[in-house]
């Protein structure tokens, strides 16, 4: 039974561990400098000397005077993305167009197994990857705050990491999508790390950008970073729509490499 | 009489434009070991691809078993070991083989077998990374046994491999077909022809010959399948020659 998502992750158990650990690492770091931030007010200073654009990229500073806003505009608006989306994408083509170019995926295809259970078996194993990593998100959350001495609601931590969980496996469902459908690990890291960038650009300089507030709904960080989920909870909506997205985007794989002349 | 394991009827497959099989017609018996012997480039993956269902045709038929090639029932009944041998390099040998045989259903009893089949007990707990080629090609083939596929579809096999191995290697293939294995081995090189007692000959995608070794000898007034090799292109060559003086 699922002989290929063990294997997988047994496979990839170091760099799993590795991209946990500095998750969890990363998180932590970022959450612990909370107290000075939330008292001090040179960062007010500081991002108000910022051009209204670059404004925009970094949000709205009066948020980050409450946990929940610095969660959201802090550690969850760039930095953790930045992690696990990277991780995402990577795993996405490891998974995918990296295998085949080893031709290991060659020598998968060659035995009694249908290519609808390679597909599904390695995007389990992609989903569990991207969950493994953000177990890690979710342990630097509850160690930071307990450097801190701070509180906060256990379901609003699960559900702004439930949420970066969401929007990597957009961006990883889409690597592994175009990897599955097209086998080219270089022209596929560049299209999907390439796509990503603009989706976070769009996002982040929407508000001081009219011209791109057209197309903001279009950008996969929309839908993570609207509901302000460390604050408010998960909007279920997005959450729907991402799944949707995912789903399609598994779908229009497999149905590209159905019939895909991979070289075996 | 012998039972056919395999049958292509006037198969063409053409890439890019190009034509790679041209109308190849063969048929290969049950329980037999037949050489696919051809230079490179003369069709012998594509040929192989085709049998195992990878390889979409132009034209033609091909049946595998009395099936068509590609059907869903024929999956456990082909084991293919590819031309470049591809194993996951972060697994040991056993891990390979266990992950394989997790997929086909096998024994661990089965991989230990196919592990001595091989000759690779005393590496089985190293890192696919630290083989050699030689050693990567009999772990891809071990994996191709590991099913016990009743036809055997193996794509340059030997390649790299030391003399003695590729006797012994060659010895497995002949009792593998002794067990009423049906077994297509493919080879640039005409030596591995000696040892096969049945041969198919391609050149430039078309069958050049299709039969047993001795009729070849025989037909060709020759000693070796190389020198029949030569003459066989040599008539084909002055027959296309003639051909093309009366057009």
């Amino acid at each position: 039974m699922l002989a290929i998502v063990r294997k997988t992750l047994f496979e990839k158990r170091f760099s799993l561990i590795a991209w946990a650990l500095g998750a969890l690492f990363m998180v932590w770091l970022t959450l612990i400098f909370y107290p000075s931030f939330s008292q001090g007010d040179q960062l007010d200073s500081l991002i108000k000397s910022l051009p209204p654009q670059l404004q925009g990229l970094v949000g709205n500073v009066n948020n980050f005077k409450s946990i929940g806003g610095y969660l959201d505009g802090v550690v969850f608006n760039l930095r953790v993305p930045l992690v696990t989306v990277t991780m995402a994408i990577l795993f996405g083509i490891s998974l995918t167009a990296a295998d085949e170019e080893q031709g290991t995926l060659s020598t998968l295809l060659a035995q009694p197994v249908s290519r609808g259970r390679v597909l599904l078996e390695k995007f389990m194993a992609l989903t569990a990857g991207i969950i493994i990593v953000h177990i890690g998100v979710f342990f630097g959350l509850l160690l930071a705050l307990l450097n801190i001495n701070y509180t906060y609601s256990i379901s609003l931590l699960l559900a702004v990491t439930a949420g970066s969980l969401l929007l990597a496996l957009v961006f990883g469902t889409f690597a592994f999508g175009l990897g599955i459908a097209f086998g080219k690990q270089g022209l596929i890291s560049a299209i999907a790390a390439g796509v990503a960038f603009l989706a976070f650009l769009v996002q982040s300089l929407a508000p001081s950008v009219k011209s791109l507030q057209g197309i903001q709904k279009l950008s996969p960080f929309y839908y993570y970073t609207a509901p302000s989920t460390a604050s408010n909870g998960l909007d279920w909506t997005y959450v729907a729509l991402q799944a949707l997205i995912v789903a399609a985007l598994v779908i229009v794989g497999w149905a590209l490499f159905r019939h895909r002349d991979v070289e075996v | 009489m012998l039972e056919t394991a395999i049958t292509a009827q006037a198969i063409t497959v053409k890439k890019q434009g190009r034509e790679i099989l041209s109308g190849i017609t063969c048929q290969i018996n049950a329980g037999t070991l037949t050489g696919l012997i051809g230079p490179s480039g003369s069709g012998k993956t594509t040929l192989m691809r085709s049998i195992i269902g990878a390889q979409r045709l132009s034209g033609g038929s091909l049946q595998v078993a009395g099936l068509k090639a590609g059907s869903k029932q024929l999956r456990k009944q082909i084991g293919y070991v590819t031309q470049s041998p591809a194993i996951y390099h972060d697994l040991t040998v056993l891990q390979n083989l266990h992950y394989f045989g997790a997929i086909v259903g096998a024994s661990k009893r089965k991989v230990t077998e196919v592990l001595e089949q091989v000759d690779l007990q005393s590496v089985a707990r190293q890192l696919g990374s630290t083989l050699s080629g030689g050693q990567q090609a009999r772990v891809s083939l071990a994996i191709a046994l590991l099913g016990d596929a009743p036809v055997l579809v193996l794509d340059e096999p030997t390649v790299g491999l030391d003399p003695l191995l590729r006797r012994d290697l060659c010895g497995l293939f002949t009792q593998l077909a002794a067990q009423g294995r049906t077994l297509l081995v493919s080879s640039h090189v005409m030596d591995e022809a000696e040892r096969c007692d049945r041969l198919l000959l391609l050149r430039s995608g078309k069958v050049l010959f299709s039969g047993a070794k001795n009729d070849l000898l025989v037909h060709t007034a020759t000693h070796s399948v190389e020198d029949a090799f030569l003459v066989l292109i040599a008539a084909a060559t002055t027959s296309a020659g003639s051909q093309k003086g009366q057009n």
